[in-house]
C-alpha cells in the first residue's frame, strides 16, 4: 500500500491510481466494456484486497467460535476477537468493554432504544432529516419529537433548543446525513442536550469512515456506525455505550454466551459487554473490521477528511452549474461530506437515470427514498438519486457523473 | 555461567540421566541428535543438546512428557496452566514441593522476604491478571469465601482488561484488604498501582507488608507509584517467574535481581554461543529436580543480561538484568533497536505519568500512548519523544499520545512495550 504524502493533488486523489488498482481489485472490471465508477460508498463501500484476506484467514485458518471451548483454535480466536475489541475502543477513545459488536448501525440504534425501557412519559429529540434507523426505533414506546431542518438542510438550531425545554431524556443525533451530506454541530448539540440532561445518541454510519471522533471527549453516551461504509464487512457494526449505562441497560437478544449462569429459575448476565452478544457472533467480520480500520489509520484520517471535502466542494460546485438539477441542502455548507442527493427537473422515475448512469456508462449511484422517506419526500416529494463518493474517488470520477447527466439530460426532460 | 558451576553442571548432568531413562520425549530428543547421557562430559558438551520449546511440552503432554511412575491423577501433583503472555498457551503439573523449593531457593535473596513467607498464617493477597476466562471471571457477584485459597491467599477480582474494571470490585477490593489484613502480597506491579490510584483517591492505605511483584516486569512508573503510597522503606522485590517453572530469579534488598542457580543450570545464549557477561543474551533453563516433568536446555524466549560482579547484598547468586520477551522488541530492518527494559529506562519514573505502552505497529510505524495524571504539564514528554526518535533510526514515524484508556492483553496481563514486527520475527525462528 502506497499512499501519497503530500497534500492532495489537483486529481484529488486519496490514494494513487496504482494502490487503487492494486487494493481494490474490483476496478479491474468492466461494465460493457465501461471503466467502473463506484459512487454509492453512502449506501456501501468497497472492500480492499487487506479486508478480504484477514477475513479469509479466519475462515480458511482457524474457523472455531470465540468464547466456548478450551481447544487450540477456539483460544486463539477468542484473543483476535478481544484484540480487536480494544483496537476499536482505541480508535473511539473509548475502554474495551465499552465497544459492543453487533449487526449493524440499525441492530445498534434498536439496542439502545429498546435497553433503556423508555415509558410514555419519556420524550426522544430526532432529527427530521434522519436515516429510519434512528427514527424507526425510538417510535411505539416514547414520544418523539422531530427537529425541523431549514431549507438549505441544516437542522434548526433554534428549534432544538425549543425541544431541549421540553426535558428529553433521549437526543438522537445522524452526525451526518445520508441525504444531504451535512453534518450537524455535535458538540454544540451534545453539550446543550447534556444541560438539558438529556443522554445522547449518536448515529455515526455516515461520519465515521471520513472522520475521527473521540467519544470520551465529546461526552456523548451512544455511538453506533457499520463497518460495510467504511472498507469492512457488511453484517458487523458497533455499539459504543458508557459503561455506566450498558450496565444498567437490558439485552433484548437472550441465549448463549452472554449468561454466566442458568438454572430453571432464572440466569445471570454476563458482563458488559458481552451481555448485549448473544449467540454466535460475525467473527470474521470483527476481522474485517479491524483490518479496515487499520488501512484507514494508514491512510490518515486528516488525509481522508480533506479528501472528503474537496471532492464535496467539487459535487456540488458542479451540480450548482446545472439547472436542471434539483439538490438537496444546496448552497456553500462548509461542514460536508461527499454526498449530492438530487433530481432531475420534470423526471419522475430517479431509479431510471440511475439504470442508465449504471449500464451505458459505469456509474454506480443509488435511487430511492434513502431510507430517510420522510425528509426525501418533505423535501422532492418523491425518489432521488444520490451520488457518494470515498477514498477511491477522483475529480475524474466526479466530472464523468456530471458529463453522463449532461447527456442524459438531453433525453429525459 | 554460575557462581557454583561445578556443583549445578553436575546436578544438570544427574537430570539430563534422569530424563533420558524415565522420559519417553527426552530419549527421542536425543537420540535423535545421536546423544545419550555418557556424551555430556563438558559445558561444551552441554550445548550440543538441542534446546526444547513450549511446544514440545504442549505437543507431548502427558504421555510422553511425565516421567515414568506419574499420572495426572497423583495429589502430590500441582496444575500450573500458562494462559500464554504469547498466545502460546501451555499445561505444566509438578510436585508441589518442587515449586516450594525453587521459590525458596529463589527468596534466598531476600531474608526477610524469606523469613516473612514462612510464617504463618501469611493471609497472602493476590493481585494480579486472572487465569480464567475473561468473559467468564471477575463478576461482581463472587463472594471473598470464593477466592480464598487453600494456603489462606486471598485472590482479588479484576478485569482482564485491567482499566475496565469497575468502581464496585474496586471497593470491593479494599474492603476485603482490610478485612483480610495480608502479611505479604503477591501482585503485579501495574495492577497494584491501578489498585494503590484507586485508593489514594479514597484516602485508604492498605496494610503495610512486602510486596512480591510478578507476572509482569516492573516499569518505573509502576513501582514509583507503590512507594508513593507506602513509602520508600515497604519491602518490594521484582520476582521472575515462569508458570511451567515457578521462581526464577528475585530482587534482592539492594535492588539486585538475582538468577536462582540453585534450583536450575542457567544458560545466556548469543548467536548461538554461551553469552559474555553484559551481552544481551536468550536464557534457557535446565532444571535440576528430577521431577515430573524435567526441562533441558528449555528456551524461554526471554532475553537477558547477565553480569559476573558481585552484588552489594553479598548473595552468591549471579546478577541478571531482564530486558524482555524477544517479541516484544522494537526492530527495524532486521536488527534490535531497543528492548522493553531499554523503553522503560528512557520513559524513567516522571511523576506525571500513570500508564504508558508503545506499540510497533510496522517497520516503521510506532505509536506511544500514556496516561497522563493531574501533575502533567503540556510538553511533559518532549524528552521521551526525543530520545525514542534517536534510538529508532532514521525514517521512523513516531506518534505519541494521551489517552484515558490502554487496553491489556487478552492474558490480561499489561505489556508496556508490544511489537507486531517483532512478533513475526520471532515466530519465524528468530534467535539469538
Amino acid at each position: 500500500m502506497n499512499f501519497n504524502d503530500n497534500n492532495l493533488d489537483n486529481n484529488l486523489e486519496c490514494i494513487a491510481a496504482a494502490t487503487r488498482e492494486e487494493d481494490f481489485p474490483i476496478f479491474s472490471r468492466e461494465i460493457d466494456d465501461n471503466s467502473l465508477i463506484y459512487l454509492d460508498s453512502a449506501a456501501t463501500s468497497l472492500q480492499p484486497r487487506r479486508v478480504v484476506s484477514e477475513m479469509s484467514r479466519y475462515y480458511l485458518e482457524i474457523s472455531a467460535n470465540i468464547h466456548r471451548g478450551k481447544h487450540y483454535l477456539s483460544e486463539e480466536v477468542s484473543t483476535e476477537y478481544e484484540e480487536g475489541r480494544y483496537k476499536i475502543a482505541q480508535f473511539l477513545g473509548c475502554a474495551g468493554n465499552e465497544v459492543v459488536f453487533v449487526k449493524n448501525t440499525t441492530e445498534a440504534l434498536n439496542i439502545v432504544a429498546r435497553g433503556l425501557d423508555l415509558g410514555k412519559d419519556d420524550s426522544v429529540v430526532v432529527c427530521t432529516d434522519s436515516h429510519h434507523s434512528n427514527y424507526l426505533p425510538w417510535l411505539g414506546g416514547a414520544e418523539v419529537k422531530l427537529v425541523r431542518v431549514g431549507a438549505r438542510g441544516a437542522v434548526d438550531m433554534e428549534h432544538y433548543r425549543e425541544l431541549l425545554k421540553l426535558n428529553p431524556r433521549v437526543v438522537a443525533l445522524t452526525h451526518c446525513s445520508n441525504v444531504s451530506g451535512l453534518h450537524v454541530p455535535l458538540e454544540e448539540m451534545t453539550r446543550s442536550a447534556k444541560e438539558a440532561g438529556a443522554l445522547v445518541v449518536v448515529d455515526g454510519a455516515q461520519s465515521i469512515p471520513h472522520r475521527r471522533l473521540n467519544v470520551g471527549r465529546l461526552g456523548i453516551d451512544f455511538l453506533a456506525f457499520s463497518a460495510h461504509k467504511m472498507l469492512g464487512p457488511t453484517g458487523i457494526g458497533v455499539l459504543y455505550g458508557k459503561q455506566s449505562h450498558l450496565r444498567d441497560m437490558r439485552p433484548f437478544c437472550l441465549g448463549g454466551g452472554m449468561v454466566d449462569w442458568v438454572d430453571t429459575s432464572g440466569y445471570r448476565t454476563r458482563k458488559i459487554p458481552h451481555k448485549f452478544e448473544a449467540g454466535t457472533p460475525h467473527i470474521a467480520g470483527v476481522y474485517g473490521l479491524v483490518a479496515a480500520v487499520k488501512y484507514l489509520e494508514k491512510i490518515g484520517f486528516d488525509r481522508l477528511e480533506a479528501h472528503d471535502l474537496e471532492l464535496s466542494k467539487l459535487l456540488f460546485s458542479e451540480a450548482e452549474k446545472r439547472d436542471y438539477l434539483e439538490v438537496a441542502a444546496p448552497g456553500p455548507h462548509a461542514d460536508r461530506c461527499a454526498i449530492l442527493s438530487f433530481k432531475m427537473k420534470g423526471v419522475d422515475d430517479m431509479g431510471n437515470i440511475a439504470r442508465m448512469l449504471s449500464d451505458s456508462y459505469g456509474i454506480m449511484c443509488r435511487s430511492g427514498h434513502m431510507c430517510a422517506q420522510p425528509y426525501v419526500d418533505y423535501s422532492f416529494n418523491g425518489d432521488i438519486l444520490r451520488a457518494s463518493c470515498y477514498l477511491y474517488n477522483n475529480r475524474g470520477d466526479v466530472i464523468n457523473l456530471f458529463e453522463a447527466l449532461d447527456q442524459l439530460q438531453l433525453m429525459v426532460s | 555461567m554460575n557462581n557454583n558451576v561445578d556443583d549445578t553442571f553436575e546436578a544438570a548432568r544427574e537430570e539430563i540421566s534422569y530424563a533420558y531413562e524415565n522420559v519417553r520425549f527426552f530419549r527421542k530428543h536425543m537420540e535423535e541428535a545421536n546423544l545419550s547421557p555418557g556424551d555430556i562430559r563438558t559445558p561444551g558438551d552441554f550445548a550440543k543438546i538441542p534446546s526444547t520449546e513450549k511446544k514440545h511440552y504442549r505437543k507431548n503432554f502427558p504421555m510422553d512428557v511425565l516421567a515414568k511412575g506419574y499420572t495426572l491423577k497423583d495429589e502430590q501433583l500441582s496444575r500450573f496452566p500458562s494462559a500464554g503472555t504469547t498466545g502460546e498457551r501451555l499445561l505444566t503439573v509438578e510436585l508441589g514441593l518442587i515449586y516450594m523449593k525453587r521459590a525458596m531457593d529463589s527468596m534466598s535473596v531476600y531474608p526477610l522476604i524469606h523469613t516473612v513467607f514462612n510464617k504463618q498464617p501469611l493471609n497472602q493477597v493476590r493481585y494480579a491478571p486472572p487465569n480464567c476466562s475473561d468473559v467468564e471471571c471477575a463478576n461482581p457477584y463472587s463472594k471473598m469465601q470464593d477466592r480464598l485459597l487453600r494456603d489462606g491467599t486471598l485472590v482479588l477480582s479484576v478485569y482482564h482488561d485491567l482499566l475496565t474494571t469497575p468502581e464496585v470490585i474496586l471497593e470491593q477490593n479494599m474492603e476485603e484488604v482490610e478485612t483480610h489484613q495480608p502479611r505479604m502480597y503477591f501482585v503485579d506491579s501495574t495492577h497494584l498501582a491501578f489498585l494503590m490510584r484507586y485508593m489514594r483517591k479514597h484516602g485508604y492505605t492498605p496494610p503495610k507488608a512486602p510486596f512480591l511483584a510478578s507476572f509482569t516486569p516492573c516499569t518505573g512508573i509502576s513501582r514509583r507509584q507503590v512507594l508513593e503510597t507506602f513509602g520508600r522503606d515497604v519491602h518490594f522485590s521484582e520476582v521472575v517467574a515462569m508458570s511451567e517453572m515457578g521462581y526464577l530469579a528475585m530482587e534482592c534488598p539492594v535492588g539486585g535481581l538475582h538468577g536462582n542457580t540453585k534450583s536450575y543450570y542457567l544458560e545466556f545464549i548469543c548467536n548461538g554461543r554461551p553469552a559474555e557477561p553484559g551481552e544481551i543474551a536468550e536464557l534457557y533453563i535446565t532444571t535440576l529436580d528430577n521431577g515430573c516433568i524435567p526441562h533441558l536446555r528449555y528456551r524461554t524466549g526471554d532475553v537477558y543480561r547477565y553480569f559476573d560482579s558481585p552484588c552489594l547484598c553479598g548473595h552468591e547468586f549471579p546478577l541478571i538484568r531482564i530486558e524482555g520477551r524477544l517479541r516484544n522488541f522494537l526492530f527495524r530492518n532486521g536488527e534490535i533497536v531497543l528492548t522493553p527494559k531499554e523503553l522503560d529506562e528512557i520513559v524513567g519514573a516522571p511523576p506525571w505519568m500513570d500508564m504508558y505502552k508503545l506499540k510497533q505497529a510496522d517497520e516503521n510505524d510506532f505509536l506511544f500512548n500514556f496516561i497522563p495524571n493531574d501533575k502533567y504539564e503540556e510538553d511533559n514528554e518532549k524528552y521521551i519523544r526525543d530520545e525514542l526518535l534517536l534510538k529508532l533510526g532514521p525514517g521512523a514515524h513516531l506518534v505519541m499520545e494521551k489517552v484515558d484508556y490502554i487496553p491489556t492483553e487478552r492474558s490480561g496481563k499489561f505489556l508496556s512495550c508490544v511489537s507486531s514486527v517483532g512478533e513475526k520475527i520471532y515466530d519465524k525462528g528468530f534467535c539469538l
